[in-house]
């Protein structure tokens, strides 16, 4: 399976995914193993498409979808995205026969400096533009649909114009990009920021929703960082529960990226996910 | 047959294997218990620090240190360490290992291992695994080595594929070997290419392969 190029999946994005996690080298053989893990998400940086992880390959051959998740395309910077990056999501999705690729509302370089973190972008008209003609380009190159996802942040900029929802909402008015809709950092936005997530779901277009993140974190000094290194708070599975509420979600998945627990409490993590989104967990 | 405890399992690791199935048995005991992750790359991660003897403590700490993240690693690391040499001394004080084995560092003598009632404890074990007892997968490491780890894709994981594949020359036992002579050590590689151990031309243990079961 997947020896070279698998056929790509251009079915429904919206389809039903179901209970997923973050697939790290780390935690490979631990991820195949955990029951009612229906699909997994691998970092596309992450990944040689012509020396693919056995793991994934596995994976693969039993039918477990493989979703690339980018996280350097910058589709929130002034610039377009780089071409090659668009050319390894695209290789991604062919390699995986992913049905579809995600990345983030968010700018990671700007004058020639790398951040090394997803910044926030503006919530401003102007930016909406931007940010909008990104995704497009994406979305033109990629064999699949497009998710973006909402960033965790850590700061807020001056003079937004449109709340976090409102800002998706347009964006996918104006390109028709799925969602990826992070609870953890709509968590992270109402500690931090202040906003409100219940407000936040108000205003964004649920049925664009193609799946969940959802992870733990940390407060520290009054910020909450979005570590993946902590098991996930109630705050989030309370928001992940009232997300589930109003909307049948096709997929939610575990982010885990280090300070591994067993597999026994990831299990137990997803376990709880699973019932907050009332997903039914095949056997 | 006596009740086995882990400690007993370590026991049955040396007499039919030598300190390095010793750490091999330890490394699987502590994965097969949720102590320690094992990855595809071979690389092993600790989970939690509970462990239930002494030679898994030590490969706790050599993982926590830093110092090892794999079974080569911690072979080299642990072979001639206290643990192992802590677990000499009480087997030959029970008189199941002769005691001019208690010197080995020094003086390697591959067939003066286990003494009667060593073998007596070894055939015991091995004849309930055929009898259709169920074992575990450490138990089935410590008498059998890692190509006894039943379940593929984790001996892969932990040992590497060269590691089970039979009777190769592969780097990895080279890298071992020289390790171990490094650090005063002449002992072979045990079970990693299914040939070492001491007692393998001995074929008096009951094992298809010697004490080490062909392990």
């Amino acid at each position: 399976m997947v020896a070279g190029v698998a056929a790509v999946a251009v079915a429904d994005p919206l389809r039903r995914l179901g209970l997923g996690i973050g697939w790290r080298p780390e935690i490979d053989l631990s991820v195949e193993r955990l029951l009612g893990v229906e699909f997994v998400e691998a970092v596309a940086e992450g990944i040689h498409t012509d020396h693919l992880p056995e793991s994934l390959r596995v994976l693969r051959s039993r039918g477990v979808p493989v979703l690339p998740h980018g996280v350097t395309l910058s589709l929130g910077g002034a610039d377009r995205p780089d071409p090659a990056k668009l050319a390894h999501l695209r290789r991604c999705a062919e390699v995986f026969g992913s049905p579809l690729v995600s990345e983030h509302v968010a700018f990671v370089r700007a004058g020639g400096l790398e951040a090394g973190h997803l910044l926030p972008v503006p919530r401003t008209w102007d930016a909406l533009e931007v940010v909008a003609q990104n995704v497009r380009i994406a979305q033109d190159s990629l064999p699949v649909p497009l998710a973006v996802e909402n960033v965790a942040p850590l700061l807020g900029w001056p003079d937004d114009e449109l709340t976090d929802g409102q800002f998706l909402a347009e964006l996918v008015a104006r390109t028709g990009v799925r969602l990826l809709l992070d609870v953890a950092n709509l968590h992270t936005a109402s500690v931090n920021l202040g906003l409100d997530p219940v407000k936040a779901l108000d205003d964004l277009p649920l049925e664009s929703v193609a799946y969940v993140h959802v992870a733990g974190g940390v407060l520290r000094d009054g910020v909450w960082h979005d570590t993946h290194r902590h098991p996930v708070p109630p705050a989030v599975l309370e928001l992940l529960a009232e997300l589930c509420a109003r909307t049948d979600v096709p997929g939610v998945m575990l982010e885990r990226d280090g300070d591994y627990p067993s597999d026994a409490a990831l299990a137990a993590e997803l376990s709880a996910i699973a019932q907050a989104a009332r997903l039914t967990v095949p056997p | 047959m006596t009740e086995l405890t882990q400690a007993h399992e370590q026991e049955l690791a040396y007499l039919a294997g030598g300190p390095v199935r010793c750490i091999d048995t330890a490394i699987v005991r502590l994965v097969e218990g949720g102590s320690v992750r094992a990855s595809r790359s071979g690389r092993l991660a600790v989970v939690s620090e509970d462990s239930t003897n002494d030679v898994e403590t030590a490969v706790l700490r050599a993982l926590g240190r830093g110092k090892a993240t794999n079974c080569l690693h911690l072979r080299a690391e642990l072979v001639s360490g206290a643990a192992v040499q802590i677990l000499v001394a009480a087997l030959v004080r029970q008189g199941t290992l002769r005691p001019s084995h208690g010197s080995w560092l020094r003086r390697f003598s591959p067939r003066a291992g286990a003494t009667p009632a060593g073998l007596s404890m070894l055939r015991e074990h091995r004849l309930a695994g055929r009898s259709g007892a169920s074992r575990s997968a450490a138990l089935a490491v410590a008498l059998g080595g890692p190509r006894a780890l039943p379940d593929v894709d984790l001996r892969h994981a932990i040992f590497g594929t060269r590691a089970t594949r039979g009777r190769s020359s592969g780097r990895g036992n080279r890298r071992m070997a020289g390790s171990a002579a490094m650090g005063g050590v002449f002992w072979s590689g045990d079970g990693v290419d299914g040939g070492g151990g001491w007692g393998s031309g001995g074929g008096s243990c009951g094992g298809g392969g010697g004490c080490g079961g062909g392990g």
